[in-house]
């Protein structure tokens, strides 16, 4: 502190003006009509991310060379990483605030990483005890999967019925080995086991066991059937046996039915599906050529796919459709016509339209089907053609999830289905109020029983970027087109431990501290600590604001580089 | 050591035997020579000291004022533009009471445009608490950094040397480059007790509110004045270790002289030269240098030309709606005194214009013959077909 000076004369003052004493009676933050406000918000990844994925925290782990860290701030949120960091179409790349800078963070290829690190190593996952109540889950796709995991953390005893003899559903019998391998699926689904959750195979809920000893032997049931019917093409009045839904083929490959194919395949579809039949025909020894009504811009199998599909030298024709198939000398004789695209349809893309006139014909060995599949409803015995399933299961007090409830279709959107419904039936069972539905509740605030902040998500605008040096994104290698497509081995490899790091220190960590001290660094005032960060001990970080000397400059928030300090009037 | 050196480069030379610590530096025609010889030396080793590009003059003098805060020694180099763009940072290197030293190549200031020599440059400074000496030729170049630097560093107030654009600053003249030995027995090392000390933390040129003001600023001129004898005495010094004589007022044939002719600079040597010419056409002439302008030398002036009967002060610069700088300050010298010569106030060599011997010569012979002379008088102007 300082004590008032007084100079009565000219030669009591000092040859060089400086002060004599401290400024610290003078409380500058009387002048202040702005205050900073610490505000930790969600980041638009973790927001676009159907699991809520914490991915600001789990790259800022890994950029500091805590890869345990990392792995862990992953697992507490995602169930099976290693599945969803080779399979996920990747919505948080597409929300990525780095993309209006240079490029968006490969998100997927760290959580890629981390997944195959959290196979190596079991997590030390945050978990309840054992509460003694049952939870039955009827099919082990990911849905199934997933919610079954974390019931588990949850402290519940899970059973999950499957009908087919090994576990996995559509990432079994759906996704090609070259781009899930069978042994990476086993491990995850080991892993879960691992946390207490008991799967049987080959039992056929609605057929070996009913619907309604389930309610009664458990003490909640979530169904995740599936959507495995696959849809029909017309093809006239054809009823020989060459035409094969490309599900099916994808499930008897899987099951190592087909080993082996020859001749010439129509596959007639333009989603994933149609793709990985394709592609896993050229790899079986036939030669595929897909045929889609649309055109390549509306095509909805994932980008990447398509682009491996063209470089493996798939023919794709677009804007075709076949309208009859017949035999002929021992081949099949197929009908195409040209389409061209009219008015937008349910689906808001423009529906296609024959050209009349634009007929001709090719001839084939087989058609291969893969035009959408329709939900399976099979466990609901007699009532499986129920107008509103969903609401049939509720009055049993079994909650639907996964393709069959409606979802996007992706394993992540199945995924997180199965984690809500985690949360739903403890909230029922341990008398809680259930997740509210508008509200992005992750599974380290259902553990800990706290709410999430209840902000926007962080805006590019907000992001400092002069801290930040332009870089390339990290682009996973994919192996040689030409050497790749007589093996079912991975076409894409995920990055090794640097490159992984490399790529985590692109991310801006939007919305989280992480003690880089900016903050600090730059209040002219000094009155700015911060308390606790990322760094110091996980979320819950705190700058604490000198509300004797903050001016509410607005320094702190302009130079944050991840927008965690906004000004508000106070 | 003798050398063959142009001006710019003799004030290197003396930066480099002042042994300073600290060069912020940014490029302005004519003064570039200086930074870049100087950029060399420290580049090369031969001096020991930090280079500082920075990207304006305006921040040369801020750098400056950080390095003397921190107690190095410290320099810079510019010229007109330049000088007027560091305007602020000249007046709080004074009032922050800085050991700082400048060299001014004397150039005009725009607009028009125009890169050649006169003073409006540092004469539009004259009130911004700056020492300010104005070197005749090389030899003085050299020498007046050391002497600036002895001096700004016993009176804390800031010093500018200033030499004329090209007629000095590119001009070739042999030049005695003191020894190192020399030099450093005439400037010590420096060391000063107002800059920052890490044991006692401070805040340097703070915020003085009006109760205290007026008495920082007494402080602040008090030095100033103080400055004259100072530099008499370190006039003295030099003399005494290297031979060289100077004086803040150096006087030509004054002592009989009738009409005398007051100037500041290299045109001195032209002045000498018109001087000798009149003499020999029997016009008792004589000349005085003004060396040190700032502070200005009051009573030397009025010792000096306690005879005259005209002062032909010629100016370098005028300043519009008024006359020359040095004219002024000279009839305001002279006031209250009982010495009262007439005084003309003459303009030349504005914008890099030549001054000649028979120029200054013709016009001394001129106002003798002059009833109504105007004030200022501009030499050499093209003038109007006489209408009479």
């Amino acid at each position: 502190m300082t004590t008032k000076i007084t100079l009565t004369r000219i030669d009591q003052y000092p040859e060089v003006p400086s002060s004599w004493g401290g400024m610290t009676w003078n409380k500058t933050g009387d002048w202040r009509f702005l205050v900073p406000v610490f505000s930790p918000r969600p980041s638009p990844c973790s927001v676009e991310c159907p699991l809520s994925n914490n991915i600001p925290e789990f790259m800022a782990r890994l950029a500091e060379g805590d890869t345990t860290g990392a792995a862990l701030a992953l697992a507490v949120e995602n169930p099976f990483p290693a599945i969803l960091g080779r399979v996920c179409p990747a919505f948080c790349t597409g929300a990525c605030n780095r993309d209006r800078f240079d490029e968006a963070v490969s998100i997927r290829a760290v959580e890629w990483f981390l997944g195959d690190e959290i196979l190596k190593k079991d997590p030390d996952l945050p978990r309840r005890k054992a509460t003694g109540k049952s939870v039955a889950v009827i099919g082990s796709g990911p849905s199934g999967l997933s919610a079954a995991r974390f019931l588990a953390l949850l402290g519940y005893g899970v059973t999950v019925f499957e009908r087919e003899d090994a576990p996995g559903g559509v990432l079994r019998l759906g996704i090609p080995a070259y781009r899930l391998p069978q042994d990476v699926l086993d491990q995850c689904i080991d892993a879960i086991r691992r946390l207490g959750a008991e799967i049987r195979t080959g039992v056929t809920i609605g057929e070996d066991i009913d619907l309604d000893a389930l309610d009664k032997d458990f003490d909640a049931v979530f169904a995740a059937p599936g959507a495995h019917r696959s849809l029909e093409v017309d093809l006239g009045a054809y009823a020989g046996t060459g035409v094969l839904s490309g599900l099916s083929l994808l499930a008897d490959v899987s099951r190592g039915k087909i080993e082996k194919v020859t001749g010439e395949y129509a596959v007639i579809g333009g989603g994933n599906t149609a793709l990985d039949a394709a592609r896993t025909i050229l790899r079986l020894g036939g030669k595929p050529h897909v045929y889609y009504r649309r055109g390549p811009d509306e095509m909805p199998a994932f980008a990447d796919e398509i682009e491996e599909a063209v470089d493996e030298g798939i023919p794709i024709s677009y804007l075709t459709a076949p309208v009859g198939l017949e035999e002929k000398k021992g081949r099949l004789a197929m009908t195409l016509v040209k389409m061209k695209l009219g008015e937008p349809d349910s689906s808001g893309r423009r529906r296609p339209v024959p050209v009349s006139g634009s007929e001709r014909a090719v001839t084939v060995d087989r058609v291969i089907t893969a035009v959408g599949e329709a939900e399976d409803f099979s466990l609901l015995g007699d009532h499986r053609d129920e107008k509103d399933p969903a609401a049939l299961l509720e009055s049993k007090g079994a909650l639907l999830g996964g393709d069959a409830a409606g979802s996007r279709r992706t394993v992540a959107d199945a995924a997180a289905d199965g984690k809500r419904a985690a949360m739903i039936i403890d909230a029922r069972l341990s008398g809680r109020p259930a997740p509210d539905e508008a509200v992005r509740i992750t599974f380290a605030h259902w553990l800990a029983e706290t709410s999430p902040p209840d902000a926007d998500p962080v805006a590019f605008e907000e992001i400092q970027t002069a801290y930040f040096k332009k870089s390339a994104a990290y682009r996973p290698e994919r192996s040689d087109a030409k050497n790749r497509t007589g093996v079912f081995s991975e076409v894409v490899t995920g990055p090794d431990e640097s490159d992984a790091q490399a790529e985590a220190a692109r991310c801006f960590v939007c919305g989280t501290c992480i003690d880089c001290k900016t903050c600090e660094r730059f209040c002219p005032d000094f009155s700015l600590t911060i308390i606790r960060s990322l760094k110091s001990g996980g979320a819950g970080s705190e700058v604490r604001v000198d509300e004797d000397y903050c001016k509410g400059c607005g320094i702190c928030a302009r130079e944050c580089p991840r927008g965690v300090i906004v000004m508000k009037t106070p | 050591m003798k050398q063959l050196l142009e001006g710019n480069h003799a004030v290197s030379m003396g930066v480099l035997r002042s042994r300073v610590q600290v060069i912020p530096a940014y490029p302005i025609t004519p003064q570039t020579h200086i930074s870049e010889l100087l950029a060399q030396f420290t580049s090369d080793g031969t001096m020991d000291a930090r280079y500082i590009k920075v990207e304006s003059e305006h921040s040369a003098m801020a750098a400056c004022i950080g390095a003397a805060t921190a107690g190095a020694r410290t320099f810079t180099a510019t010229s007109s533009q330049g000088l007027a763009l560091m305007h602020e940072m000249l007046h709080w290197a004074a009032g922050g009471r800085l050991p700082i030293v400048m060299a001014c190549v004397n150039r005009t200031l725009g607009s028009p445009w125009n890169i050649w020599n006169d003073q409006s440059d540092s004469m539009a400074q004259r009130d911004a608490g700056w020492l300010q000496f104005y070197c005749e030729n090389n030899q003085d170049c050299v020498d007046s950094v050391l002497l600036a630097y002895a001096v700004t560093e016993r009176v804390y107030t800031p010093a500018m040397i200033i030499l004329d654009a090209f007629i000095l600053s590119h001009t070739t003249e042999p030049v005695d480059v003191p020894d190192e030995k020399q030099a450093d027995s005439f400037l010590p090392k420096l060391v000063n007790p107002h800059a920052i000390d890490l044991g006692t933390p401070r805040a340097f040129s703070p915020v003085v509110a009006p109760d205290h003001f007026t008495e920082v600023k007494y402080r602040q001129f008090d030095a100033a004045r103080r400055a004259l004898s100072v530099i008499d005495e370190e006039h003295k010094k030099f003399a005494d270790i290297f031979g060289r004589e100077y004086q803040s007022v150096e006087a030509y044939h004054t002592e009989d002289a009738e009409v005398v002719i007051a100037a500041c600079g290299a045109v001195c040597g032209t002045i000498r030269a018109a001087v000798d010419r009149l003499r020999e056409k029997n016009i008792p002439a004589g000349m005085l240098k003004i060396r040190t302008f700032r502070p200005f030398p009051v009573n030397l002036i009025r010792s000096a030309l306690s005879g005259a009967k005209a002062l032909f002060v010629l100016d370098k610069s005028v300043t519009p709606g008024l006359g020359g700088p040095l004219a002024q300050e000279m009839r305001a010298a002279l006031y209250d005194t009982d010495t009262h010569p007439r005084i003309v106030g003459a303009v030349a060599g504005l914008g890099g214009r030549d001054i000649t011997v028979d120029l200054v010569a013709e016009a001394v012979e001129d106002i003798s013959k002059m009833k109504d002379i105007p004030e200022p008088l501009f030499l050499g102007l093209k003038q109007e077909a006489d209408k009479s």
